[in-house]
């Protein structure tokens, strides 16, 4: 395998799988542009279900990425979702491996398919 | 991969811009609050103020920001609202404007009371009424006023809302000012609505395609 092959992989390899998992990206990229998000907005937003979107902000959470409030706004249960500065940090360190990776891939063999 | 980080950037510039309606941008508020300021100052300054038209124009404030609270919840933010994270030149900006306007309420507040200890006089309704309406407005403008159209518009409001409430008017003369006010306010509030507009049809189109 040639090294700069090698080097793609592993830099595939190297990405943090919680933030590189599409539903999660998305809610990440969301919320890095707000100081908070209802959940009605993320789910729009992100094109995901109550379930699935309840599910990957759980995991977001438990990795101390996202910060979850649970209010009540009259009696209308309201639940605004806000990015962490571990987040933040976590979805810059990404993106910025996403940009090296893709400036790696050769011009040809990214053409070549 | 590439596809990827463009849709990414696509989903943050839109969540920008929707955030802006949290705050910042006015839309159809502005527009509401420019056209309450220029019916307000031409009632002010051309018009006989009966009580009931007095009654009105005091609550021209509480009305403005109802009507923008309400168009924010169930219009611009209807899909669930998300907050903008200001820069730090616009907290800067905002904090500053704040501070003035509570300096200028503290002022005229205490040169009413001086003007009152001096003359040995009890507070009287139409007093109380102009200082607390003046002595709101700092509190008002810290949680409610966020762009240059909710400062011209509101601090025009509520200061003729506090004129009126001690039974004076605004005279005709300052319609100029007024009018000038109430046309930025308009200008930037269509705009925005449109840009708005925009955005939502962007959004539904790629729902669509999706």
């Amino acid at each position: 395998m040639k090294p700069g092959a090698q080097a793609a992989i592993d830099g595939v390899l190297g990405l943090d799988r919680l933030v590189h998992e599409p539903a999660r990206l998305a809610i990440l990229t969301v919320l890095s542009q707000a100081e908070f998000a209802e959940f009605g907005f993320l789910e729009m937003a992100c094109r995901l279900t109550k379930g699935n979107l309840s599910s990957h902000l759980s995991k977001l959470e438990a990795a101390g990425l996202v910060a979850i409030e649970k209010r009540f706004q009259g009696k209308r249960p309201q639940t605004r979702v806000a990015i962490t500065d571990a987040g933040r940090e976590a979805l810059t360190a990404y993106r910025e491996q996403l940009s090296a990776l893709i400036r790696q891939v050769p011009k040809k063999a990214a053409r070549d398919g | 991969m590439n596809a990827t980080t463009e849709t990414l950037d696509r989903l943050a510039d839109q969540t920008a811009r929707y955030a802006r309606y949290a705050r910042g941008a006015g839309g159809l508020g502005s527009v509401i609050g420019g056209v309450m300021v220029l019916a307000a100052f031409a009632l002010n300054g051309f018009v006989d103020l009966t009580p009931p038209l007095r009654g009105l124009l005091a609550a021209t404030p509480l009305l403005w920001l109802s009507a923008k609270a309400l168009l924010r919840r169930h219009y611009y933010q209807a899909a669930g609202t998300v907050v903008a994270q200001p820069s730090s030149t616009e907290r800067r900006t905002r904090f500053w404007m704040v501070l003035l306007l509570a300096l200028i309420a503290v002022i005229v507040v205490g040169v009413v009371a001086a003007a009152m200890v001096r003359d040995g006089r009890a507070p009287e309704w139409p007093l109380l009424g102009y200082s607390l309406m003046v002595g709101i407005m700092p509190i008002a403008a810290w949680r409610w006023f966020w762009s240059v159209s909710d400062f011209l518009v509101g601090v025009l409001l509520f200061c003729q809302s506090a004129v009126v409430l001690m039974g004076g008017n605004y005279p005709a003369s300052w319609m100029i000012y007024a009018a000038a006010c109430a046309g930025i306010a308009i200008l930037y509030g269509w705009r925005e609505h449109r840009d708005y507009l925009a955005l939502r049809s962007e959004i539904s189109r790629q729902g669509r395609a999706e």
